[in-house]
């Protein structure tokens, strides 16, 4: 019998978990769509040329461990590509003051040796211009530290038509939900806590009392008698009946 | 409705008025099971499942009790009382709150003397009783002017009050304080015939309504029963169905009102 007191708790309560739901998908609507600032992601994909060994048996075949390399190259070169160097020189190659705002890293697609050098920013060309500048410097920078044989630029980066973030269409349903799921949390949690008695069985139930009688919601009608001396005019309404008499 | 008895009664008025019979769901059950609506039916209901509680040990002493404060029991015993004396008991209610009496508001009068001058011997129980407009019902308010309410349940002479007042009357109604509150309804619960507890939808809870029963039991009060007060209306099929219609169509409708009003103003436009 909870299951169905919770039920029609529920039911009652529609319009509340209706104006809660609307207000939570319009302040998320309102927020993703208008107050969180678009970011733009642009990215470029190279692929690093290690330097050919001295043994003439081992340069044709890419064994295990060229391939786990990669993935503990990625590090070395997420914090190249992020240092000082390489980004100032890209600022002023490009006549920028500065790369903030702009975020940059580097990841690599498993098992393979193809790296990918994202930038997330708000301006989709700039993003556009700091990945591809990004490669180049980001190139001879790695050739000169980590005496590589060459980066070769697999695909430049391209200006992005769409923001990559927020996701507005999948963030205002997610405020949507949010908010019918709240609502009716609050409601269930509310008529859980509820110890008072709403309905007469449970009286005879809980209770073991005999019911003797049930009254109604009463509320009565005020008394229509004239009587100055008595009863204050402005509290009393007139019964059909007397106004019929009149 | 009441006509003014300045001093009359012993009484004066003041307060406003209080009618039944009009009210929200004019309907024409008897309060048990399907319509609720009808105030004084269900009233009427309650009356007669105490006396049929009664039929081993007849009922002359009824307790009106809740646990908490504003569950309806003044408004409940007031009608009670009314409905007892129209069935041709001479019923007398007594007001047991001193800090904040109702029955005098409802009644529209408040006697000039009251329990206290009764239990201190000051007057006899035929001067303090007095007469309302409904034949055979008496009130017995504390009194109106009262410095320091004084616990007047626990005295030996309230019991002796109380057998007097068994021989006098044949039904007496107490209007008690709530039990969570003050003990004197314990008090006078037992030494009544009957306990009704007055319940109210959505006030008390379960917990602070079991302890007052525990409270009542140590008493030895003979608990009858309960009101559940502010029922909902039944819905579904029992409104339109047969039955509704039934009685819509076959008993009419009752005018309580009419019922209420003294000789002189049913009999206004005839003599005209």
């Amino acid at each position: 019998m909870t299951i169905k007191r919770l039920i029609t708790a529920l039911l009652s309560k529609i319009p509340i978990i209706l104006i809660i739901t609307i207000v939570f998908g319009v302040a998320g609507g309102y927020i993703n769509y208008n107050v969180i600032p678009e970011k733009y992601t642009s990215y470029s994909t190279f692929y690093v040329l290690e330097k050919t060994k001295t043994d003439e048996d081992e340069t044709n075949q890419t064994s295990y461990t060229d391939l786990r390399l990669s993935e503990l190259l990625v590090a070395d070169y997420n914090e190249l590509a992020t240092s000082k160097r390489v980004k100032n020189k890209v600022a002023s190659n490009l006549g920028r003051s500065s790369l903030s705002g702009y975020k940059i890293s580097v990841s690599s697609k498993e098992n393979t040796r193809v790296m990918k050098l994202t930038v997330v920013g708000e301006d989709p060309e700039v993003a556009t211009q700091i990945a591809n500048e990004m490669v180049k410097v980001f190139s001879e920078t790695v050739i000169d530290i980590m005496s590589v044989e060459n980066v070769n630029v697999v695909d430049y980066a391209e200006v992005p038509s769409s923001p990559s973030s927020p996701a507005k269409m999948k963030n205002t349903i997610v405020s949507i939900a949010a908010g019918v799921i709240i609502s009716c949390g609050v409601i269930l949690l509310v008529e859980l806590l509820n110890n008072t008695i709403k309905r007469v069985e449970e009286i005879e139930e809980n209770l073991n009392l005999p019911v003797l009688a049930q009254i109604g919601r009463f509320r009565g009608a005020l008394e229509t008698e004239d009587d100055e001396n008595f009863v204050d005019k402005k509290t009393t309404k007139k019964s059909k009946k007397q106004k019929k008499e009149k | 409705m009441f006509s003014k008895s300045k001093k009359k009664n012993n009484s004066y008025n003041y307060g406003y008025r209080y009618s039944y019979g009009y009210g929200y769901g004019y309907g024409y059950g008897n309060g048990y099971g399907y319509d609720k609506g009808n105030f004084q039916e269900t009233i009427k209901t309650l009356r007669t499942n105490i006396q049929f509680s009664g039929i081993d040990n007849p009922i002359k002493t009824i307790c009106m009790t809740s646990s908490i404060p504003g569950e309806g029991k003044s408004t409940i015993s007031h009608f009670l009382a009314i409905e007892m004396a129209k069935a041709g008991n001479k019923t007398l209610i007594v007001e047991c709150d001193m800090r904040r009496p109702t029955q005098g508001n409802m009644f529209q009068f408040r006697p000039k003397k009251g329990i206290t001058a009764y239990l201190s011997g000051e007057c006899s129980l035929e001067e303090v009783a007095t007469k309302t407009q409904t034949d055979n019902l008496y009130f017995l308010d504390v009194d109106a002017k009262v410095v320091n309410p004084v616990e007047l349940m626990d005295s030996q002479r309230f019991r002796q009050a109380v057998e007097e007042m068994k021989e006098k009357f044949d039904i007496v109604i107490f209007d008690t304080l709530p039990l969570t509150m003050f003990i004197e309804s314990a008090i006078v619960a037992s030494l009544s015939d009957a306990t009704v507890i007055v319940i109210r939808k959505g006030r008390a809870d379960i917990k602070s309504i079991k302890s007052s029963i525990q409270q009542l039991e140590k008493a030895n009060a003979n608990i009858i029963g309960a009101v559940y007060n502010d029922a909902d209306e039944e819905k579904g099929l029992a409104k339109i169905g047969y039955y509704g219609l039934y009685r819509q169509n076959r008993y009419g409708k009752y005018d309580y009102e009419y019922d209420l009003m003294s000789k002189k103003q049913k009999n206004k436009g005839k003599e005209k």
